[in-house]
């Protein structure tokens, strides 16, 4: 099936059909649609099926290799090994498409702007010395990261009267456990220079010129620090509104980490 | 309850030096021994309680019996304190109320720390660590970018601007010029402050301590044992520590340190004095923006006016309200994590005895304050100290 309107969400490109979603990367390099700078099939496949529940529940989707089911879980979708109600299909190119009977959907929709391709061969360099890097100071373990993966991506906080707590406080076992809308307004904001980022970020952060970090009020009062999309060059302004859309934060010993960045819609 | 008096007061200069821990620690800690008016030996120091980060991880476990074995205190009660960049405060703290308590007369608080000796790839990963590594570290932030977030918040809730910052980093800069134990003695001025290498927007590195080496040391000893060591034995007056989150998204607000305003306002409470009653203060600025929180948090400055409070140049030694970090403060004078918090108390003391070179003297002083911040204000140390008890 051929898709022929596409419109822009979390900073890829949306096609709905009748068949289920076609979602790809906005960035084009040679002719060929290829990832964002902090983005691939993992998060585009969130995008995807996050589109599909706005239409209706989603039961269980199965996913190919290539994502990483356990951040499709912990985002709130059900994964199965077979007879699924959604299959992820993936494209040579850096799209996917979301259907019930694995199909191919495509678009014929010339939508992509071009990336620099320095730049793309420099953000894929990065996070491969990344990947293959090790702490040698702070560190989050790979059991910290999965137990905290779902409050990371769900924005699970705990209401104990008109008070939310995120993330969750180990002692308020008693609350209710809500979900918090990601959306946020800018609290304050900084850009640290290539130099002064974390060591996590230390090969990314040179090519990127520096990272933006935004504290943001959530829903409930409960406030967050979290980083631009990479793919985001909006100068941020305090009291601007932004979405909270699943990227790669950072990767070490062979573990690529997911979360929230923010996006400007 | 007994009294408490410091009356040794040692420590290394403060930068980038040749030193190793324990050559550092030793220096310190004779210093501060050998600086008892009436002579002590270290064979009487009954207890010691060191504060360090352990910057790079060189002695991670049992730092303060390695460091003890090295200035002739092997076989006392030892421990290291850890509370970020507030550690030695908090190690001052608990050094005061082993005496308080009864258990001990003479006791020993100091702190430490090697930052230089790593290469850049392993300091990269040690800087930062007193945040919230799950949640702030992972969102890009090290300290210099989370009180960039704290800076442009209060700029946009208060009548200030980053001027505001230039102002405390030139008088920060002055003071530290005659300080011999400074890290950085260098003036510089409002134009060349206003305008340095963006560190984490709006923060310039104007605005940002330096990464040090450096050791300080303490002895402090109880009332009827202090008469007899020193003549001029300087008084903990007050003590008060608290603390709040760890990350300041958790916080209700970005533009004030509540721990620093409930650990003030316990030495406050226990000295019987009030801000107007400080002579001088050496205030946490680890970061320009901390010292215009901190001023307020302090009582020094009303809400909100802390900004106006460094523009109008009220804490310049003999010239405005109260002298703000005579010393230099952190910027000029240095962050050696660990070491700083008694690095401040050795500063107040050598201050209240006229001790100090003499165009950095502060004149007709009775009671100093020295406030101590752990991480972006998760912890903090008050102590108000003062020539007369």
């Amino acid at each position: 099936m051929s898709a022929t309107e596409c419109i822009p969400l979390h900073g890829h490109i949306l096609c709905l059909t009748p068949s289920g979603v076609l979602i790809r990367s906005r960035f084009i390099l040679d002719g060929d649609r290829v990832h964002g700078p902090d983005s691939d099939y993992t998060c585009l496949a969130i995008t995807g099926l996050c589109a599909l529940s706005e239409e209706s529940e989603i039961k269980t989707v199965q996913c190919p290799s290539g994502i990483d089911e356990r951040v499709i879980n912990s985002y709130g979708f059900n994964t199965v090994k077979e007879n699924s109600e959604w299959n992820i299909v993936l494209h040579k190119d850096a799209s996917l498409s979301i259907t019930r009977d694995s199909s191919i959907i495509t678009s014929n929709i010339d939508d992509g702007e071009e990336i620099d391709g320095e730049f793309y061969l420099a953000m894929r360099r990065a996070w491969d010395e990344e990947l293959r890097s090790v702490s040698q100071g702070a560190y989050v373990s790979e059991q910290q990261y999965f137990k905290g993966l779902e409050s990371r991506l769900r924005l699970l906080a705990q209401k104990n009267g008109e008070t939310y707590h995120w993330p969750a406080r180990e002692d308020n076992e008693e609350c209710a456990t809500v979900a918090l809308d990601r959306k946020g307004t800018v609290e304050s904001w900084t850009k640290s220079s290539a130099a002064g980022s974390p060591s996590e970020f230390a090969f990314r952060s040179p090519v990127l010129d520096g990272m933006t970090t935004l504290l943001l009020s959530l829903e409930g009062g409960v406030k967050g620090v979290f980083l631009l999309a990479d793919d985001d060059d909006t100068i941020p302004e305090i009291g601007s509104n932004v979405e909270l859309v699943v990227r790669k934060i950072y990767a070490q010993e062979g573990l690529m980490r997911y979360g929230l960045k923010a996006h400007y819609p | 309850m007994v009294d408490v008096a410091i009356v040794g007061a040692g420590q290394t200069p403060y930068g980038n030096l040749s030193l190793t821990l324990k050559e550092m620690w030793a220096q310190a800690a004779q210093k501060a021994i050998s600086s008892v008016d009436n002579g002590i030996a270290a064979s009487l120091i009954e207890e010691a309680h060191i504060g360090s980060t352990t910057f790079g991880g060189e002695q991670l476990g049992n730092t303060a019996a390695l460091m003890t074995e090295h200035s002739g205190m092997e076989g006392i009660s030892v421990r290291r304190v850890e509370n970020a960049c507030a550690s030695s405060g908090f190690a001052f703290r608990d050094a005061w109320m082993t005496i308080k308590s009864g258990e001990a007369d003479v006791v020993i608080a100091g702190g430490i720390e090697k930052m230089n000796d790593l290469t850049p790839e392993r300091k990269r990963f040690w800087l930062g660590v007193s945040g919230d590594t799950e949640w702030e570290r992972l969102a890009g932030l090290t300290f210099p970018a989370t009180y960039a977030l704290m800076a442009r918040r209060y700029f946009h809730e208060f009548d200030s601007n980053h001027d505001d910052l230039v102002h405390v980093s030139v008088k920060n800069h002055a003071h530290g010029f005659a300080n011999e134990v400074a890290h950085i003695r260098k003036e510089v001025s409002f134009e060349k402050a206003a305008s340095g290498f963006m560190v984490a927007d709006p923060l310039t590195l104007y605005d940002c301590c330096p990464t040090s080496d450096g050791a300080a040391c303490v002895v402090l000893a109880a009332d009827h044992v202090a008469r007899k060591l020193s003549d001029t034995p300087v008084w903990v007056k007050g003590s008060g520590a608290a603390s709040d989150y760890l990350a300041l998204h958790d916080r209700k607000s970005s533009t004030e340190i509540m721990a620093s305003q409930r650990a003030a306002k316990k030495a406050y409470s226990m000295s019987g004095l009030t801000s107007k009653d400080i002579g001088l203060a050496e205030v946490h600025d680890c970061f320009t923006i901390a010292e215009v929180m901190a001023c307020e948090d302090l009582g020094f400055a009303k809400r909100g006016e802390g900004g106006l409070f460094a523009r109008e140049g009220r804490g310049i030694i003999n010239q405005g309200d109260v002298a703000i970090n005579p010393s230099g403060g952190l910027k000029s004078k240095g962050h050696p994590l660990g070491s700083t918090g008694v690095g401040q108390i050795v500063e107040a003391f050598k201050q209240l005895r006229n001790e100090v070179e003499p165009s950095r003297q502060v004149r007709d002083v009775e009671d100093a304050l020295c406030h101590n911040v752990g991480g972006s204000g998760a912890t903090c140390a008050v102590h108000i100290l003062g020539r007369e008890i």
